[in-house]
């Protein structure tokens, strides 16, 4: 799974959001330092709708707020799955990271 | 800047024709938006931000549009768990034929009509098979020390034993262009 797959999947499971929607959620929370391109976006989106990890959702939380054409994407149960098993995967690699003296314990470089 | 960002927008809007139709015509559209509020909110920022936002907003839809298009053509329809060990198969009988028998015209039949049937079958992946089949010939040829056994030195290959690595996947394009062609001519017939 690539970074920006882990990413996408993330920002969608505490729930749906649009395309634009989830690029603000993944630069958000990295505090800017990380941000995707529309067109990496677009293109994982792709990806993870191909891979049956997300899907497209049919209601809009708000749609009196909102652009119709939008659409809006919801982390399937499978994506979630393999959104879990990349998170421990990338723990035990902070872990390996810890015990070689690569991190303090606080998590600061 | 303002000529500077409208510039970039119609770059950028060339740029997302390198995406494949359906990807366009999916996303296209949320990629626009989603480039102009993005701008929006780097001009808010100072210009050096929205400068390098519009340099990094071009590389990324030209990279990823290339990218996307490649992965469909290159990989499109390629069922490895099948191609790989049947072309495999192929490459080696054909170069082990050819080993036995030494006869050129044999090889050189197999390696232009296994990959051209596969071109006419499969236009899109043909050259994956086709490149895989030349590999193993190859791989056969280098294998049965005819390099030796013609009394060459060591280590000067015989550049002829690279011909199956082109001429494979040149007869998969070829029928790829033929099923091209043919598909195309079919289509002109019905809309008359």
């Amino acid at each position: 799974m690539t970074s920006a797959m882990f990413d996408v999947l993330l920002a969608l499971t505490d729930g749906e959001r649009h395309g634009y929607a989830i690029m603000q959620e993944i630069a958000r929370r990295n505090c800017g330092k990380r941000k995707l391109g529309p067109g990496t976006l677009y293109r994982t989106v792709q990806q993870l709708l191909r891979l049956g990890l997300i899907t497209e959702s049919g209601e809009r939380p708000d749609p009196a707020m909102d652009d119709e054409r939008r659409r809006y994407y919801r982390i399937t149960p499978a994506g979630r799955e393999a959104a879990r098993d990349e998170a421990r995967r990338l723990e035990e690699i902070v872990q390996t990271a810890r015990a070689r003296h690569l991190l303090d314990v606080g998590g600061a470089s | 800047m303002k000529f500077l960002a409208r510039v970039t927008r119609v770059v950028y809007e060339a740029l997302i024709f390198l995406y494949p139709r359906d990807f366009r015509y999916s996303h296209g559209r949320e990629m626009r938006q989603a480039f102009a509020a993005s701008l929006s909110e780097s001009a808010a920022q100072g210009v050096w931000k929205q400068l390098s936002y519009l340099g990094g907003a071009l590389v990324d839809v030209a990279s990823s549009g290339v990218a996307e298009r490649t992965d469909r053509v290159v990989f499109a329809g390629v069922d490895w768990h099948r191609v790989l060990p049947v072309a495999t198969g192929l490459g080696v009988l054909a170069g082990y034929a050819h080993v036995r028998s030494d006869d050129d015209v044999l090889l050189l039949t197999l390696l232009v009509a296994l990959p051209f049937i596969y071109g006419v079958l499969r236009p899109l992946a043909a050259w994956v098979p086709a490149l895989i089949i030349g590999i193993a010939v190859f791989a056969v040829q280098l294998a049965s020390q005819k390099v030796v056994q013609a009394g060459m030195p060591r280590g000067d290959l015989d550049h002829l034993l690279l011909l199956p690595l082109l001429v494979a996947p040149a007869a998969a394009l070829v029928g790829a262009m033929v099923r091209s062609a043919a598909t195309g001519l079919a289509t002109a017939s019905t809309g008359r």
